[in-house]
């Protein structure tokens, strides 16, 4: 299994795979403080906007192994 | 007014402009100080106790007139004369002490009103070149008397603006030092100058503008791509690039089209001789997007994007720092002096209530209402104001300066009413402090109205027994009975208004 990542040429620009992983990383977050919100798990956060973060990290990571392996 | 952008006729009267500015400042500060006493004057037949009162109304009305016209005509009108009021004793005599008091405020409003009208009025013939100004205003009393010190007290924004700005900009040049991204040192060039305008309005929203030029800016790019590089000469070139600036204002609007305009000027760079190249301008698309949600990133992480939450802090903050107030003008009533650091945290607290009223208004604009139904911005309208009324009320105890030493007789049974009176306000601020919602006098009117009423009895019967009642110090009496009476009625306003809100909702955590 190849896991060395490659960049993604767009036209001649060299974008990282982990920030195209960033990016998908992000919107999932997004989503899912969505459902956190409407089903009110959120009020049993301390910080929401360090747990978005933190929920943005963890995707991002698993998005840019899942981008690795393929 | 910025310093040399005025002519030169403009610039010989600028002190005039700037007194005129001053004064017109004071002249509404005294216009609310009225507003906020006028149901004091319900049950009173004012205009009989001051016989001048409509005739001086009727020279105000002239004397207004007159500054327009001054000003459209450049006519010469004499200086106003000016108004002493007296008062039909008769008619006085037979008020309550109350009534009395709020009569005696009004009238030193009124001179108020006088004199800085008469101001306003000689700075108008000064500015349109009819009279020559010898005299230098007098300036406030408190701009005399204020330590130097006290002016480099910082505001709290402020000073949270600066410390977020500052962190921003490391973490871009962080960013740069580390992993030299597209953009480079852009990175902390734009950081820095997004941090600073959202140092300056914190209230702003930049998730819309960073989701606009997320999208607007590809639509330029692909008639950068496409479009651009078949055109040739001038000609070709103004007329297209007239269609797209007009489309761009004709089609969008808010903020997508201000984003628009600035994408277009971005992406369609004139150079001589013109190149067109896909790196870069993708590379600057790239870079602006991410630096724009990187800013957005930290804002949101010091909180600034949940606007409640900045509303209920700002809201405790104002309570504490009004409690402060109090307990200080208690202190300064037993006539105990004021060492540096207490003048320092005086003016801290004077600053903070000042301030955080019209801050909490400003953000509380910023509170998305689709995640708080139950909150209606009209509820949070009618917050800010009985808040600003406090303020007022504040404002006003503080501008009495009443000091009282005696420690026997009437006056010394004054003074414990007054301090009874002024511990029960600092139990509600301290109370608001904490919670902003919670119910005064267990939330019944009732209570706060015979609490009220009992304070006053005490007090009217305190007045009476004033051997002298032409005494000089009874004068400020009147002063500080009428400020706790208008703070009072603030924030009885205050209690009455806030149980009917639902700031339970703001308090749960969200994502925002």
């Amino acid at each position: 299994m190849n896991l060395v990542h490659h960049e993604l040429n767009i036209g001649g620009v060299y974008i990282p795979p982990l920030f195209l992983a960033a990016i998908i990383g992000v919107i999932m977050a997004i989503y899912t403080a969505k459902l956190l919100n409407r089903y009110r798990l959120s009020k049993y956060l301390f910080y929401p906007p360090l747990v978005f973060l933190a929920i943005a990290a963890i995707y991002t990571v698993l998005l840019d192994y899942v981008i690795g392996i393929f | 007014m910025t310093e040399g952008s005025e002519s030169y006729e403009v610039s010989e009267v600028r002190p005039a402009y700037e007194r005129f500015m001053e004064i017109s400042n004071a002249l509404a500060d005294v216009q609310n100080r009225i507003e906020f006493h006028i149901e004091d004057f319900d049950k009173t037949d004012i205009f009989s106790v001051i016989p001048e009162l409509a005739a001086f109304f009727q020279d105000l009305e002239e004397r207004f007139k007159a500054m327009q016209h001054m000003i459209s005509t450049d006519e010469r009108f004499e200086p106003p004369e000016s108004w002493s009021f007296t008062i039909n004793k008769d008619a006085f005599a037979k008020l309550s002490q109350f009534e009395k008091a709020s009569v005696e405020t009004g009238i030193q409003n009124l001179r108020l009103i006088e004199q800085y009208t008469s101001e306003m009025y000689i700075c108008i013939m000064e500015i349109t070149g009819n009279v020559k100004l010898t005299a230098k205003p007098t300036p406030s009393p408190e701009a005399t008397t204020k330590d130097w010190y006290l002016n480099l007290i910082p505001y709290s924004e402020g000073l949270r603006g600066g410390i977020y700005a500052g962190f921003a900009v490391f973490l871009g040049f962080c960013i740069y030092y580390f992993f030299n991204p597209i953009g480079h040192s852009g990175w902390f060039q734009l950081t820095a100058s997004l941090a600073l305008i959202i140092a300056a309005s914190p209230q702003v929203r930049i998730a819309p503008v960073a989701k606009a030029i997320a999208m607007v800016f590809p639509f330029y790019m692909l008639i950068y791509i496409f479009i651009l590089p078949h055109l040739s000469g001038g000609l070709q070139f103004f007329i297209f690039m007239f269609l797209l600036m007009f489309s761009t204002r004709f089609l969008f609007s808010g903020v997508v089209q201000a984003m628009g305009g600035l994408a277009l000027v971005m992406v369609i760079s004139i150079k001589n001789p013109q190149v067109f190249s896909f790196v870069g301008v993708f590379g600057a698309y790239v870079f602006t997007v991410t630096a724009i949600y990187f800013v957005y990133a930290v804002t949101y992480l010091v909180g600034a994007a949940r606007p409640e939450k900045q509303v209920l802090r700002f809201t405790r903050r104002y309570f504490k720092s009004a409690k402060y107030l109090l307990a200080q003008l208690a202190n300064t009533q037993e006539g105990r002096e004021l060492g540096v650091m207490d003048k320092i945290r005086l003016t801290w607290h004077r600053n903070q209530v000042n301030n955080l009223a019209g801050r909490i208004s400003i953000w509380s604009k910023a509170i998305d209402h689709k995640l708080f139904p139950n909150v209606t911005p009209e509820q949070i309208g009618t917050l800010t104001e009985s808040l600003q009324l406090i303020t007022l009320g504040v404002d006003e105890l503080f501008a009495s300066k009443y000091n009282y030493s005696e420690s026997s007789g009437p006056e010394h049974d004054l003074r414990i009413d007054l301090e009874e009176w002024n511990r029960g306000l600092q139990e509600v601020f301290n109370d608001w402090s904490i919670a902003p919602d919670k119910p005064w006098k267990e939330g019944k009117q009732e209570n706060i109205k015979t609490w009220l009423e009992t304070l006053e009895t005490k007090m009217q019967k305190s007045v009476n027994n004033i051997a002298d009642p032409t005494n000089v110090k009874l004068d400020h009496f009147y002063n500080i009975l009428v400020s706790y009476r208008g703070l009072t009625s603030a924030v009885a306003n205050y209690a009455r208004i806030v149980p009917g809100i639902d700031l339970q909702s703001w308090k749960e955590e969200k994502f925002s």
